[in-house]
């Protein structure tokens, strides 16, 4: 028998390798068969059949069998597997470390997480793409989570179609939320730099938050050692939405498939703000890079004022107790573009559940363990977030002056979480902040102008939808 | 009845036959870890990459997936960022390759010298190298503030007022600054070893031929460092093309951090714009067609360094084809 040389030895592993190559590109997964017609995008239809939804299961929660995969963010998800898994033994819950690149791994592979908890920023992305289960029948028969007790903010995984989302069948529930508009003050900053602090009994507008932040902004010679305002810029565009809203208009026309920004002189006048702060450098930019977050910035008292919702409370306390302790901190309802009160989160976190799941009763406890049980009661008392359930806002701490304070702001504003930001279902949660601030730092250094920008960004942001729809 | 009785011969070659059976299989079985690797974890990832390259891959969502054929490829040559990042990486290497071979062999060259100490030093200098890329960027990005940062605060002191944009209008003199912090102490350790490989009695031959010091490193020490220059010069290169960590972390990359994550134009490289066009546009096909352009070119620029070495590259062995 002739032997196997090196070199025919290498020839042939490398054949093998290219046809395993090869092999793994087999044919993408059957698209479902459609039937009936639900209108998405302009041009296109994509005819969704209404699937028989699993109905929630008779047999008693703790006998249940199975073993399903928990996509989560935190540690305190790995420790809540422990004692999930405590409560209903027959269940094997895995964990597994929330991750976008692991995330597509495990949805190309065809072998999503049974429970995802993620953005509701990705709800119409997700539902575009048939991937979420829908959870009516659940909640309908849940004593945990029932329908009439979800807070407002969870519309935001409620949903007719992936570009009508607020109400309709539910695919998830929150497991917590802050209104993201409120801002927190420093009064010592304020009265150091001989500005009035605005009270909470109030709402700024907008113009008199850039005023303020004029007067409050501080230069030694060129050195910035004081920024004017703090706000989390990667939501510039979600900010402007907002702006926008309170007018009854959208980032968005045409169902989604294109962006309009040079067309609509709010839309620009809002960007123009934003543009402003950061020229002047009023607000951290990629003329003035910021050392940390706006947070951060805030807790170093660089700042003295940062926009952040009810749940930056709880992260003071920690990283700043001192100056807590002091009630020097405040928390101040949001800011106003019109005059329109509005507060939603801007994309509370929350849990959802694969449509391909083979467990959905097992997976279904996951969550209604996580968001609507003990670990939310747990979660809500650390003052971290809102709950998703309106009777669990009594858990959340009001015992000393600081918590009251803030927890009243948050109620106060919870009822003007009425409106959801439109999330384009094409395009990634974060694609128009990137192109948008890849444009913005060539304005700010003067090679295009603000119309430019505006141009620009309309443009790209209409080319990457577009292939999000042709992609479909 | 008679048996065949092995003739001599025959004998012999059974034993040689053995002998080379257990050498293949030993030589199997040593390279097989390596091999699975490669197979598993180069050769077949490139493979996939290049079919992804020719879809419309989204990264995720496989149901929809389209053949493009060579449009993503056509579209990168007619890209106008992507050119741009091509060029201002060609900057960059440009810059920063010289710049790290010259100065790394330097250092080897001071500390080959015998010195008190030399090994504290050697030490000290490749300490960078070993520390985390990711954890190395956030200090140096505080440190080189405009505003807040350590370097800030230092030129305050001598001129209050100052403001030394590091991150922002100099923001390529800052990260070819940090890249060389980082990458000189391997370099250093290369070329140590290759100082340390030269023969000590050529050195001290051309010194009884009348040649100084300087003539001794031109003529003697150059020349037999030039397989480990061109060793250097092939791993920079490459690597130089690769760069993508440094100018994501250190001026861009967090998104509260004000300007997404694209670095400001100085230094917007081409492994910065194919990241973005994967992960943030989610345009898989287009972003793995750049990734093998990319690799295209650094293995024909790498050929061409190749071809050069015949006309200046020493080796002391003569190899048939290859150097002088």
């Amino acid at each position: 028998m002739k032997t196997l040389s090196r070199r025919d030895f290498l020839r042939m592993s490398a054949l093998t390798a290219a046809g395993a190559a090869l092999a793994g590109c087999g044919p993408a997964p059957t698209p479902q068969i459609l039937k009936e017609t639900v209108e998405v995008p302009v041009e296109q239809t994509v005819v969704v059949e209404p699937t028989a939804v699993p109905q929630p299961t008779a047999i008693p929660p703790e006998e249940l069998e199975a073993t399903i995969v928990y996509m989560g963010i935190s540690d305190e998800s790995k420790r809540l597997i422990d004692t999930f898994s405590a409560r209903y033994p027959k269940i094997t819950a895995e964990f597994v470390d929330d991750d976008p690149t692991r995330f597509a791994a495990m949805m190309a592979a065809g072998n999503p997480p049974d429970v995802r908890s993620g953005s509701s920023a990705q709800i119409p992305y997700m539902l575009l793409r048939d991937w979420l289960l829908d959870l009516t029948p659940y909640f309908e028969t849940s004593d945990a989570a029932k329908i009439d007790d979800l807070a407002l903010v969870n519309n935001y995984f409620r949903a007719q179609d992936p570009v009508h989302i607020g109400d309709g069948k539910i695919y998830g529930m929150v497991k917590d939320w802050s209104p993201d508009r409120c801002i927190w003050i420093n009064r010592a900053l304020f009265d150091e730099a001989g500005v009035e602090a605005p009270e909470d009994t109030g709402r700024l507008t907008y113009d008199e938050v850039l005023d303020k932040a004029r007067k409050l902004v501080k230069f030694e010679g060129d050195r910035l050692m004081r920024f004017g305002f703090s706000y989390n810029t990667a939501w510039t565009d979600r900010f402007t939405i907002f702006n926008l809203m309170e007018l009854g208009k959208s980032l968005y026309v045409d169902e989604f498939t294109r962006a309009n920004l040079v067309n609509d002189e709010d839309a620009q006048a809002s960007f123009r703000l934003f543009f402003d702060m950061a020229q002047e450098k009023l607000v951290a930019s990629s003329l003035v890079p910021s050392p940390s977050w706006s947070g951060g910035e805030f807790t170093a008292g660089l700042t003295p004022w940062a926009q952040w919702g009810y749940w930056f409370g709880a992260f003071l306390k920690d990283s700043i107790p001192d100056q807590v302790e002091q009630g020097t901190l405040y928390m101040i309802p949001g800011p106003t573009w019109s005059g329109v009160a509005l507060n939603n989160s801007i994309g509370p976190f929350g849990f959802v559940i694969s449509k391909a799941t083979k467990a959905p009763d097992a997976a279904w406890r996951l969550l209604e363990w996580d968001g609507a049980l003990e670990p939310a009661v747990d979660r809500a008392k650390t003052g971290y977030g809102v709950p998703g359930l309106k009777s669990m806002y009594q858990y959340l701490p009001q015992e000393s002056a600081y918590d009251q304070q803030r927890y009243n702001i948050m109620m106060q504003e919870a009822e003007l979480a009425t409106q959801l930001i439109p999330y384009n279902p094409f395009v990634g949660e974060f694609t128009f902040n990137e192109v948008w601030s890849k444009y913005m730092a060539q304005a700010l250094n003067g090679e295009i102008t603000f119309d430019d920008m505006l141009q620009k960004t309309e443009e790209e942001m209409n080319i990457l939808i577009k292939e999000g729809v042709d992609r479909l | 009845m008679s048996t065949a009785q092995p003739m001599h011969g025959q004998v012999g070659w059974r034993l040689l036959s053995s002998r080379s059976r257990r050498k293949r299989i030993t030589f199997y079985l040593f390279i097989s870890p390596w091999l699975i690797g490669f197979v598993a974890l180069g050769a077949i990832p490139l493979v996939l990459g290049l079919l992804t390259s020719l879809t419309n891959y989204d990264g995720m969502d496989l149901a929809h997936l389209k053949f493009v054929g060579l449009d993503n490829y056509a579209r990168a040559f007619a890209d106008s960022e992507a050119t741009f990042t091509a060029g201002r990486t060609a900057v960059w290497i440009a810059i920063n390759t010289p710049a790290w071979l010259v100065i790394s062999f330097l250092l080897a060259l001071i500390l080959n010298q015998e010195v008190r100490g030399r090994g504290i030093f050697r030490t000290l200098y490749y300490l960078p190298s070993v520390i985390p890329a990711v954890a190395a960027m956030w200090v140096w990005k505080i440190f080189l503030n405009d505003n807040f940062g350590l370097m800030a605060a230092m030129a305050d002191l001598i001129r209050p007022g100052t403001v030394i944009p590091w991150l922002t209008k100099y923001a390529l003199v800052s990260v070819t600054f940090v890249s060389l912090w980082g990458g000189l102490g391997l370099g250093m350790v290369v070329f140590l070893a290759g100082l340390q490989g030269i023969p000590r009695e050529l050195e001290e031959a051309a010194v009884i031929d009348g040649a100084h010091q300087f003539q001794v490193f031109r003529h003697v020490t150059i020349p037999l460092m030039t397989p480990v220059i061109f060793f250097q010069l092939v791993i920079s290169l490459i690597g130089g093309f690769q760069t993508f960590v440094l100018p994501l972390l250190l001026l861009g990359g967090q998104r509260d951090l004000a300007y997404g994550s694209t670095p400001p134009r100085s230094i917007y490289l081409y492994m910065v714009y194919t990241y973005h066009q994967l992960f943030v546009y989610q345009r898989f096909g287009y972003g793995t067609a750049l990734l093998w352009i990319l690799f295209t070119v650094v293995l024909v620029l790498t050929l061409l360094v190749f071809w050069t070495q015949r006309y200046w590259v020493y080796y002391e062995v003569e190899t048939q084809g290859e150097g002088r």
